[in-house]
């Protein structure tokens, strides 16, 4: 069955966050009403997803590398997306990832205190991919260096759970239609299956946000449609973590989402036992 | 009443044995003449931190005898809660970790009590209680059959999202509800089997294609010998890769 792969350190997967950088960035989010940038959304996105990932692979001894974890911008370039220790590199293991964040921001968080109220507390929010906004929007050009990485780490995995691939993106290419290229890197396959597109619409469209859709005509504007039939169906696992999470999905839902988070979907990959008190 | 007690475990294939969250009080297998006699298996969760630290201190308590039922675990759990954090919040730590243990660590646990009875004519000896919270998994065989899988029954029951007790109260709300229990009576010759879940669901599905799995597990004479049988259930798909932790009781006279 595909998708089933054991996800281990002997045979680790692959997560690779491709995001937008052009200046259409500059925009705010969620239509002229919204108060911060779309540039800000996309880092702050990204660099909460790859902190929930060196979190997942912590253990006492460190950081266990059940990941490698590539960020690759689109905007002024194409290209590694670190910054700091990192910039200018790939494919990174988690281990190395984690150790390496470009800084540590101090922030303010509410969280549960178990009694129904809440209480705040400071937290250490590790930066490794800061906002950027320049330039057209080389989707097509990143697709195909995307499934470059994807393709050589496939060749050294081969039997690993395969490739997924998070593009972050306001939706509207400057290089062309994006559907060749990503079907080109949806193809790219190993004995569990074949690489998995998930497409992240941050829309300065105030609609309400959209999560998993199976079919496009709620989606508000082309550029959404277009990157929804650029998204992968969900795996039976993604479907099941969906659930879990709360959300209604039916057979054919995309890992495609509309001015929402993805979070849920990278939480489903087993690495082990996951509590269902563990939120 | 006498008992044979033998423990067995493996870690998950690819870790080293100090990696494996699986815990089992008493450690060590034992000949226990004793009128009652308490043992528990626990299974830390491969998700969080110090889980492995978290299931020996549950496991441990029970063994003590102090936590019998859902009420002795509630009341237990803010002691083990102190001690867990005591044992994890001295140490420096990066900012991941610190990250990690603000969700706290998780760990399954299954306790089984003994109690000897006066010796009745159909050849009772005594009556068993168990308490767990999780997946990890008590069988008792009698007479070459399965009279009671305790507390899942089928082998589809196992999921990878199972409720775990929690290091952190605010994640624990439900424990009281999720905790189950169940009692039996015991004969001579009965065999109490405790598992982790990963065991406990290969050995529900030979139950259920008309095996006795239990004829199939091996001793604890030498520990190679479990190493092996679990390696070669591994290799045949048919035992999913996790710690695997398995206590017999063998009640004698």
């Amino acid at each position: 069955m595909a998708y089933s792969s054991e996800i281990s350190r002997t045979q680790p997967a692959c997560i690779l966050l491709l995001i937008d950088q052009s200046g259409s960035m500059d925009d705010p989010f969620g239509g002229q009403g919204g108060t911060r940038k779309k540039a800000e959304g996309v880092a702050d996105v990204t660099n909460r997803l790859v902190q929930n990932l060196v979190v997942r692979c912590a253990r006492e001894e460190g950081i266990r590398d059940y990941f490698h974890l590539g960020v690759l911008g689109y905007g002024e370039k194409v290209g590694s997306a670190f910054s700091g220790a990192l910039a200018g590199r790939g494919l990174v293991p988690i281990s190395a990832v984690g150790h390496a964040p470009a800084r540590l921001e101090e922030r303010t968080r509410e969280r549960e205190d178990g009694m129904g109220g809440l209480v705040r507390e400071k937290v250490r929010f590790p930066i490794w991919v800061e906002p950027h906004a320049h330039g057209p929007t080389p989707m097509c050009e990143v697709l195909l260096r995307a499934r470059e990485l994807v393709t050589a780490w496939m060749r050294e995995h081969p039997e690993s759970f395969p490739p997924i691939v998070v593009n972050i993106s306001d939706g509207e290419p400057t290089d062309g239609d994006p559907t060749e290229g990503a079907a080109g890197l949806r193809s790219v396959r190993g004995a569990d299956g074949e690489v998995l597109l998930l497409n992240v619409h941050l829309s300065s469209n105030p609609a309400v946000p959209i999560q998993f859709p199976d079919a496009e005509t709620h989606l508000p504007d082309a550029h959404a449609r277009r990157l929804f039939s650029l998204s992968s169906p969900l795996t039976q696992g993604m479907l099941a973590a969906a659930r879990d999470e709360g959300h209604a999905v039916r057979e054919g839902a995309r890992g495609f989402v509309f001015n929402a988070d993805i979070l849920s979907l990278i939480k489903f990959l087993n690495i082990g036992t996951r509590p269902s008190n563990l939120r | 009443m006498r008992i044979a007690l033998e423990v067995m475990g493996v870690q998950k294939d690819g870790n080293a044995p100090t990696e494996n969250e699986d815990a089992a009080a008493p450690e060590h297998s034992a000949v226990l003449v004793e009128d009652s006699l308490h043992v528990a298996v626990a299974d830390g969760a491969t998700e969080s931190l110090f889980s492995g630290l978290w299931a020996r201190l549950l496991a441990r308590e029970y063994a003590t005898g102090q936590m019998r039922e859902p009420s002795g675990l509630l009341q237990a759990l803010p002691g083990l809660q102190r001690r867990w954090l005591a044992e994890v919040e001295g140490r420096e730590l990066p900012w991941y970790a610190q990250e990690k243990l603000r969700e706290g660590a998780f760990a399954t646990v299954l306790g089984v009590s003994l109690a000897r009875t006066p010796a009745g004519a159909d050849g009772i000896v005594g009556t068993w209680s168990a308490l767990a919270v999780g997946d990890s998994c008590l069988f008792q065989v009698r007479d070459a059959r399965l009279v009671r899988s305790f507390p899942l029954e089928l082998a589809s029951s196992f999921g990878s999202r199972p409720f775990l007790v929690s290091t952190h109260g605010a994640q624990n709300a439900r424990v009281a509800a999720q905790a189950r229990e169940m009692t039996g009576e015991v004969r001579v010759g009965d065999t109490l089997l405790l598992m982790t879940d990963a065991l406990a669901h290969w050995f529900l599905g030979e139950h259920e294609r008309g095996g006795r799995p239990w004829l199939s597990l091996p001793g604890e004479d030498d520990r190679s010998a479990f190493e092996s049988f679990v390696a070669g259930l591994r290799a045949a798909r048919s035992l999913r890769n996790d710690d695997t932790t398995l206590m017999r009781l063998s009640v004698e006279a």
